[in-house]
């Protein structure tokens, strides 16, 4: 009988953990859910919705009701995660809204493992000592990754954790295939974290030319992985620089905090912040060993704080893996500094102190607060501090979304009036129709003002962050002139084919506004199409006519 | 001649099919208790889905380094450069035009064909 070594059984407990106390609590313990479940932001459903359209016309243009109606707009967005998403749906019979939320988790927690091989290739103990952190990518705020839609960046820099391994591993034959298609997979899932990837390279190559180790196989390697990694994201490439990068490009800028977003601050570990912070110092101090374990921490650590030279968003996205990237100064600063208590580690000793670490990160205990400053809560210890929540949705917003997916034409428009979620515009795309929505400032206005009105300031929501492209020849893309009014400007609301108003609110003057409108169109000939405990949906049967009588009430 | 070889132990360690299965085992029974809500067809249906699409192509094409490789480092890495693999390639061939739907089947086979005959090489 094979001998199950101490070493597995913790990896096996790590896995169980980090599924349980991560996607499991993410998810309330289920993998299937009946409507998009903790979806915290627009951006998850942009995603989700993208993924979607793929699936149902292809990886070419955006489906129509994603960007204003256009049928010629090419998909800018990097292609790997959404064809994941897709295949796992096929696969496992989950819908896509399950899928992709799971590719993206699943992998992350992949990742931790993969982390663990490359500090264990180091040192073993510290390795063990090092992986109960990775668990904190699923507390608050490192979670607002997955929770607020930063998908396509979460799941990059898992291939981005590949990439230190496959750099790693590169003295095995035929290595330069790995680091090319690990490479090839940052670019092609979130194309930021391909620039960090070449810095992680950049670094680590030019210290080993700095300190004379660099040889001849490794340069030629890194030539051939280069050469690949070009052939196989070329395509992709040729898009990135005629878009994103147009669109995006660098600028020098300061910005120490991340705006309207709960970022992580390093004072976000506490107290763990003293052995991180002495494993920092001791690996700074090995650095001679240009060990990968050691440059990647360090180097993803300096990407993070590239805010402050313009990386922006970029470098703030890379905090929600910090819980991976610096689990290993965690590792080797308790390994290092309790050498003075224990001379000779064994995997007891380790397999215990990996334990102790991981109730402590796992919530079971919940240590109170440090301290409160203006910008995040300080812990003593960070753990798991999120609780379930289903998020943005609700079932009756999913089933009236879907009746208008499943039961009108596919041409049909749609005019979304108040609701508390649809500020967070993509989840209107579910409907997967044309869709418009009042301007909720303006429809405020309106209600204080006591008019019912034909016509209301009118946003026209869709995608691509804002920008489109055409693509008339392959190296060829032209971002088309909108007229003016088009995204957002008063229009009638009588030229629609459906009505959505939300019956409840959280200001319910709000939602009874929604319902005189209602019923003012019904009295013009519209009518009641789908309805339930949230939401109804009017039919106009005169669009472009008179849809409603103006007045005061 | 050809089955005698792809039968040798060399390419297809009967060990580590075993190790395989257990790992299938030993995810379900992971999946199962972080996802204990979940009715146990759809999470048996998960797990195959993730070791079809991920965990069996990712062994096979890492089987190349298996002199170099333990078989728990080789299966967690390959998880990732099978998905890194399917993802890439799927894109590649949905442009040229077969539908998506094929694509779980499709690729998964191509790398466990390739690992297989790229291994076959290697002993030849």
């Amino acid at each position: 009988m094979a001998k199950i070594g101490i070493e597995k059984i913790l990896l096996l407990t790590f896995f169980i953990v980090m599924l349980y106390l991560g996607p499991g609590i993410l998810f309330d313990h289920k993998i299937k859910h009946d409507f998009p479940f903790a979806y915290g932001a627009s951006d998850a459903f942009q995603h989700q919705v993208r993924t979607e359209a793929i699936k149902d016309i292809g990886n070419r243009f955006e489906a129509p009701y994603i960007v204003k109606g256009f049928k010629d707009f090419v998909i800018i967005y990097p292609p790997v995660m959404y064809q994941l998403a897709i295949m796992l749906s096929y696969s496992s019979g989950l819908e896509i809204y399950d899928a992709i939320y799971f590719v993206v988790v699943f992998f992350a927690v992949i990742a931790a493992l993969i982390m663990y091989f490359v500090i264990k290739e180091f040192n073993k103990t510290v390795a063990i000592l090092s992986l109960p952190l990775s668990i904190l990518i699923f507390s608050f705020p490192a979670s607002t990754g997955f929770l607020w839609g930063h998908w396509p960046s979460v799941l990059s820099q898992s291939f981005v954790v590949l990439v230190f391994w496959s750099i790693l591993r590169r003295e095995i034959k035929h290595s330069f295939i790995l680091i090319a298609i690990a490479i090839s997979a940052t670019a092609l899932t979130h194309t930021s974290e391909t620039i960090f990837a070449i810095i992680f390279m950049a670094i680590f190559f030019g210290l080993r030319l700095a300190f004379k180790k660099l040889t001849k196989r490794e340069f030629i390697n890194m030539a051939l992985a280069g050469m690949i990694f070009l052939i196989i994201s070329f395509y992709y490439l040729v898009i990135f620089i005629n878009t994103w990068a147009v669109k995006q490009p660098f600028v020098f800028a300061v910005q120490p905090l991340w705006d309207g977003n709960p970022g992580f601050y390093i004072a976000g570990f506490g107290l763990l912040l003293i052995p991180i912070a002495i494993g920092l110092i001791f690996s700074i101090s090995e650095i001679k060993a240009l060990h990968v374990a050691i440059i990647a921490p360090i180097v993803m650590l300096i990407g993070s704080y590239m805010n402050y030279i313009g990386f922006e968003v970029r470098s703030f996205q890379l905090r929600f893996f910090w819980p991976i990237y610096l689990s290993f100064f965690l590792g080797f600063g308790i390994y290092a500094t309790s050498k003075f208590a224990i001379k000779k580690w064994n995997l007891m000793y380790a397999s215990a102190s990996f334990i102790i670490l991981l109730v402590l990160f796992s919530g079971i205990v919940k240590f109170p607060a440090l301290m409160q400053t203006d910008i995040q809560t300080i812990p003593y210890i960070p753990y798991l501090n999120r609780e379930t929540s289903p998020g943005l949705m609700s079932p009756f917003h999913w089933e009236s979304l879907s009746w208008i997916r499943d039961n009108t034409p596919k041409d049909a428009t749609v005019y979304f009036f108040y609701g508390d979620i649809y500020s967070q515009d993509a989840v209107l795309r579910n409907t997967k129709r044309i869709h418009q929505q009042v301007d909720p400032e303006d429809f405020v206005k309106a209600l204080q003002e006591r008019k019912i009105k034909k016509e209301y300031i009118t946003e026209f929501p869709g995608d691509t962050a804002g920008s489109f492209y055409q693509r008339p020849s392959f190296f060829h893309f032209t971002s088309p002139d909108l007229p003016s009014g088009f995204n957002f400007g008063l229009k009638s609301i009588c030229n629609f084919d459906y009505y959505v108003f939300d019956k409840v609110s959280r200001q319910n003057v709000l939602a009874q506004y929604n319902l005189l409108i209602a019923n003012e169109m019904l009295k013009k000939g519209a009518e009641v199409v789908f309805e339930n405990e949230a939401v109804v949906v009017l039919k106009s049967n005169n669009v472009g006519g008179d849809c409603i009588e103006e007045g005061n009430f | 001649m050809l089955e005698e070889i792809v039968l040798k132990k060399e390419i297809f360690d009967i060990k580590e099919l075993k190790y395989l299965g257990i790992l299938f085992l030993l995810a379900l029974t992971a999946f199962k208790i972080a996802f204990f809500r979940e009715n146990s067809i759809v999470l048996l249906r998960s797990v195959v889905a993730i070791f079809w699409l991920f965990v069996v192509p990712g062994y096979f094409l890492m089987l190349y380094w298996k002199n170099n490789l333990d078989f728990i480092e080789r299966t967690v890495a390959g998880i990732g450069i099978s998905a890194a693999i399917i993802g890439i390639f799927s894109y590649y061939i949905s442009l040229a035009g077969l539908n998506l739907r094929f694509h779980a089947i499709v690729l998964p086979l191509i790398m466990i064909f390739a690992g297989v005959i790229i291994n076959l090489k290697k002993l030849d």
